[in-house]
Parts: structure tokens; sequence; C-alpha cells
């Protein structure tokens, strides 16, 4: 089966199944960036992503351009974190979980670490600091998350979200700056905690360069 | 060093494009300025971090396969939302025995010579006003719930709140504009004549008591279905929403199959199918806005126009659905607005908010005219002669419940609840009907 992603949305949407799963290997990566970038905290994230399954499913055949496909998985998934998420904010209100809890329980996520020590401190971080991404502006969020996706370039990006490629980078520059900001100002917290100090008799002051 | 070209040194890091002179000037900053060195280190540690979850998320999604067909996974209520069920289906019964109660009182008046327009107004403004509360309440409702996906929690959640709030605003208005009316009535129920008419009306309720056991048995069952259908498409792997329409043939067969030989008569004569063949081609009217494209172009212009700001969006669609409705009829104005909205969430945009702006644009403002709703039109057909008093009232009532339906809506940054209020409304007419020897005060 050809790999060009226009011709297998044609076929796709043309009722052929096999291309359709094709169509969805493809873009499954990056459209689970996309939810990350959407859901709510009391989500799932692989609930969502198979309610988006299923919506794709039902609803390929109303794409119109089948060049557009990578917009019109946007759309798809966005309206689908949407609704899902309104359901598991009233489900699950009473179960309070931090930022990717069930994502970083993945044994994917644990296998490349040395040590279960190593894992957890790891796991820690690397919530705190999607947590942090789930500060930024809606805009920002998704770049920064879609870029951190394995093969999808700028280009990419800025086709799926309808916008230049230019504002793409400016974006992804701000997401980095704010975030950055943020793991400097918690790092800096820590750091004087531990009675740090900078060589030169320098301290850390938020903002500095 | 600036902040600048730290940022251009964190991006070619981080495109793996690092040159030379950037290692050059690392081992600089750790001897001139090693807090900059740390924001470096932070903004590769974020970059490596916000990675890994990502990696998780894509590893994760590797593992999500395309589902046979289309259909929703079994979707199993929490035991809360059986609860809000269940309550919401006492809720739903106390509000339909309430529009049963006005019926009667309509009844009532038809033996006395009071005028019963103020009556009927007054029913008319809080059965529209009040249909938006469930998905039942309204023909609008029962098309935005097929259209949108949203469940009879979801209109319990976030239409009835506002439905009550407009209630409760429209009903001390009818009630000042009417007052003369209502002590009228008020002196007739408590007079000699109406204690005459209280009997009468007990005495004939024992030649219909079976029936009328029978049919609300029957109707019980089908507004308990109604509130259940998510419960049941989940128990029969049905897609969503099925059983608003399936529990309704589900009720009508089973009234056929009671009516016996009078089955016939009720399917040929008592149905309404000059109002059905109305809708039937009023929705192929509507197809065709969709089949060439002007419900895109329309969307496309709104969009524009907001630029995506969507309190923006939720005014314009609740004011401009509003408007369709009381020139037209709210049905034919949400069949216009579905593919509108649909439209626009193609391109991106939440539509639910806006789902919710249709639903009290279309409802609400079906009171502005006499054939802004079923309800108005099939209660109102003999009362056109009362056009201007109708407006007269109307303004009042309405513009104030509007007010408060489209505060909390614009925030959002989001009873005579059932049946159908056409059919209630249906039934209402048939009572006013009866009252052709009213002399108008």
């Amino acid at each position: 089966m050809p790999k060009d992603p226009v011709f297998l949305a044609q076929r796709a949407v043309a009722g052929d199944r096999e291309a359709l799963e094709v169509v969805w290997r493809q873009h499954r990566q990056w459209l689970a960036a996309m939810v990350m970038a959407h859901m709510p905290a009391e989500a799932e994230l692989e609930d969502i992503l198979q309610e988006i399954a299923v919506a794709v499913v039902r609803t390929i055949g109303s794409l119109k351009n089948p060049q557009a496909i990578r917009p019109w998985l946007r759309s798809v998934a966005i309206n689908t974190v949407r609704t899902a998420g309104r359901r598991a904010t009233t489900e699950r209100r009473n179960r309070p979980q931090s930022v990717g809890d069930d994502l970083l329980d993945q044994s994917t996520f644990m296998s490349s670490e040395r040590t279960s020590q190593d894992a957890e401190r790891s796991k820690e971080q690397v919530r705190e600091a999607l947590a942090l991404t789930r500060g930024l502006p809606e805009h920002y969020r998704e770049v920064i998350l879609l870029r951190a996706v394995r093969g999808l370039s700028q280009g990419h990006i800025a086709e799926v979200l309808g916008i230049s490629i230019k504002t793409v980078e400016t974006r992804l520059r701000r997401a980095r700056l704010m975030l950055t900001e943020q793991m400097v100002h918690r790092e800096g917290d820590d750091l004087r905690s531990d009675s740090w100090r900078a060589p030169h008799g320098e301290t850390w002051k938020r903002g500095e360069s | 060093m600036s902040v600048d070209q730290h940022e251009q040194m964190i991006e070619r890091i981080l495109n793996r494009q690092i040159e030379a002179r950037d290692l050059d000037e690392l081992a600089q900053l750790s001897q001139s300025q090693p807090v900059a060195l740390v924001r470096i280190a932070a903004a590769l540690r974020a970059a490596a971090q916000v990675e890994s979850g990502v990696e998780a998320a894509q590893a994760l999604a590797e593992t999500i396969e395309l589902p046979a067909t289309g259909d929703r996974e079994l979707n199993r209520p929490s035991l809360i939302a059986r609860g809000a069920g269940s309550w919401s289906g006492w809720a739903t019964a106390a509000m339909v025995a309430a529009a049963w109660m006005l019926a009667a009182m309509l009844n009532l008046l038809g033996k006395s010579k009071l005028n019963p327009i103020p009556f009927i107004m007054m029913l008319v403004f809080t059965t529209n006003i009040g249909s938006s509360a469930t998905v039942v309440g309204n023909p609008v409702g029962v098309i935005i719930a097929l259209r949108s996906g949203l469940t009879f929690m979801d209109f319990i959640r976030w239409a009835t709140p506002i439905s009550i709030a407009g209630l409760a605003l429209a009903i001390p208005i009818c009630l000042a504009v009417f007052s003369k009316e209502i002590t009228a009535l008020k002196s007739v129920l408590e007079g000699k004549h109406g204690e005459q008419q209280l009997a009468r009306m007990k005495a004939s309720e024992h030649t219909t008591k079976k029936n009328i056991r029978l049919a609300g048995w029957l109707f019980g069952l089908v507004i308990l279905g109604l509130i259940s259908h998510h419960f049941l498409e989940g128990l029969l792997h049905l897609p969503k929403n099925t059983m608003l329409l399936g529990v309704a043939l589900f009720g009508a067969g089973i009234a056929l199959a009671i009516s016996g030989k009078g089955a016939r008569e009720l399917v040929e004569k008592r149905v309404d199918w000059w109002t059905l063949t109305f809708f039937l081609m009023l929705f192929a009217s509507v197809g065709t806005l969709k089949q060439t494209g002007v419900t895109t172009v329309i969307a496309q212009r709104i969009i524009e126009m907001s630029q995506g700001n969507v309190p923006f969006m939720v005014s314009l669609f609740m004011w401009s659905s509003g408007a369709l409705t009381a020139v037209m009829d709210n049905v034919l104005a949400v069949a216009t607005y579905v593919p509108i909205i649909n439209d626009v969430g193609a391109a991106g945009i939440e539509t639910f908010p806006l789902w919710w702006a249709t639903l009290f644009g279309c409802t609400f403002l079906g009171n502005l005219t006499l054939i802004g709703s079923g309800a108005v039109n099939t209660k109102c057909r003999s009362w056109l002669r009362d056009w201007m008093r109708w407006a007269r009232a109307e303004r009042r009532a309405t513009s104030s419940t509007r007010i408060c339906s489209t505060g909390p809506l614009r925030d959002f940054g989001v009873t005579a609840a059932a049946p159908d209020n056409t059919a209630r409304a249906a039934a209402t007419a048939s009572v006013a009907s009866d009252l052709p020897t009213l002399r108008r005060t």
C-alpha cells in the first residue's frame, strides 16, 4: 500500500478500510500529543484516543478535502477531547489525579530506567514538566508538545494548525522561553533550599540572564 | 551573551545543529555567567522531559487500533448519574403534572365566562421557556441532541438551570401583567359556580378513570425510557441517541395495540400529518442549503466576523437563531443552524456553547411571534386577531428571560420539560378549541 497521506485519505474517504487503518497509524502519534495539549487533568489519554478512533471511523466519510487530512484529524481530536473531557470532569471530580499519572505508569516509560529509584525520580520530573507545560497558553502548548513528536517537522505542525512555519517558530521559541522561566524558577527554589551558591558569589534572580 | 543568543543556542542544541562555536561559548559561560548556564541547562532539561512525556503518549497511541465500526463502546453510567437520572425523572413527572393542571384549568375556564387568551399566553411563555430544560421538552432539543451527541444528562446539567432561571423571571412578570385576569379567575373558582363546576368534573372523572390510568402508565413509561435512553443504548450496544426515537416509536406501538379497532382511526385522523409533512418539506429545504454549500459559507463568515472569539459567537448564534425563529419557526431555525455549527466545528472551534446558544435562542424567542414555535403555532391558530396584544405581553416576558439566559452562556468560557411542547400544545389547543362560546372581555 502506498504511503502518500493524501492518496490514503482519498481511499479512506471512499470506504477503503485498509487505507483508513494506515491513515490512523500514520497520524495517531501526533494525535496523542495533540490530545495531551487539550485534555483536562481528570481525563485519561487512552480513553480519549479510543474515542477519537471511533469518531474517525464514524466520520471519515465527511472529509471533503483529503489534502486537509491533518487539520481534519485535529478538529476531530479537539472536539472529542472536549466532549470526553466534560464527561471525565463530571465522573472523576472526586478522584484528583496529577497530570500524566496514568500515562507515566506505562511500562514503556519505566523500561528505560536503570533502577526503580531512578525511574521514580525521572517520572516525577517528567510529570512536573508536563504540569508546567499545561500552564502555558493553549496555542503554545500545542506547538511545544507537537514538536516533541518524533518525525513531525515544523512544516507538518504548521499544516496541522493551519498557521505559517514562521508562526510555528515564534510560538515554539516563546513556549520554550516560558517553560524555561518556570523551570529555572522552580529549580532556583530547589537550589536555594539546598544552600546552592554560584561561583563568584552570584545568587539566582528570576528573569536574570 | 544576551537572552536571544541563549535561545538561539538552545534551538540549535535541540535541533541537533550544535556548532563548535557553541561549545566554546558554553565553556566561556561556565566561567563568566554561570547563572545563564543554569538557564540553558533548565531549558534543555525541560525539553527532554516534555519529550519523554510525549514519547510515553506516543507509545500508548501505538496500542490503539481503529474499532471495527463507528459505534460507541458500552458506556456504563456511574451510580451518581443513574441516581440523578431517576431524580430528574421525578422532576420531569412533576413538571408534566403541572402542564396537565394548566390544561385542566383551561377546561374549567371553558365553562366560565372568562377570556382564555391571557391564560393561553402564560401557558405558551412558560411552555417555550421551560421546554428548553430537557432533550424531550422541544423538537429543538431533540434535533440538537441527535446532531450534537449531547445526552439527557447534559441537558439537565447545562440547560435546566438556565431554563429554571428564565421561568423564575417569566412567571412573576406574567402574574403582574395578567393580574386582573388571575383575580377574576380566583373569584370564579371561589364562587358558587366554581364549586359546581368542580363537582361536575369530579363526577365525570369516574367514567374515564381506567383510561386515564392506562394512558398515564404508558406515558410514564415513555418518559422513563426517554430519560434513561443513554443507559439503554449502552445496554443494547446501539449508536448514541437511537433510543430517543426508539422509545417514542415503542410508546406509539403500544398505544396502537391498546387502541385495537380504533388504531386505524388513530393513525389516519389523530396524527397531525399536515404538521409532519410540513417538517418533512422543511428539512428537505434546509438540506438544499447544506448541499449547495450555503451553510459552509455562512460558517466561514461567522468565523471571520468573530475571529474565533467564542463569547461573541455565542451571542451571535443566540440572537440570530432567535431572530430566525421569530420570522420562521424554531424547528426550521435549528435545522438551518445545525449544519452551520457542524461546519464551525470542522474548523476546530469548540461548538459546545454554540449548541446551547442555539437552543435558548430558538426556544426563548419562540415566544416572540405567533409563528415562532410549534407550540405557539398550534395553540394560537384560532387566535390570530389578538396579535397586537400578544406582541405587547411578549416583549416584557421575553426580554427579561433572554437577559437571564445570555449571561451564563457568555461567561461560559456556558418545565414543562416533557413531553415535547408541540404535543402538549396540541392537547391544550384541543381544550381551547372547546371554548367557542366564550365571550371576550
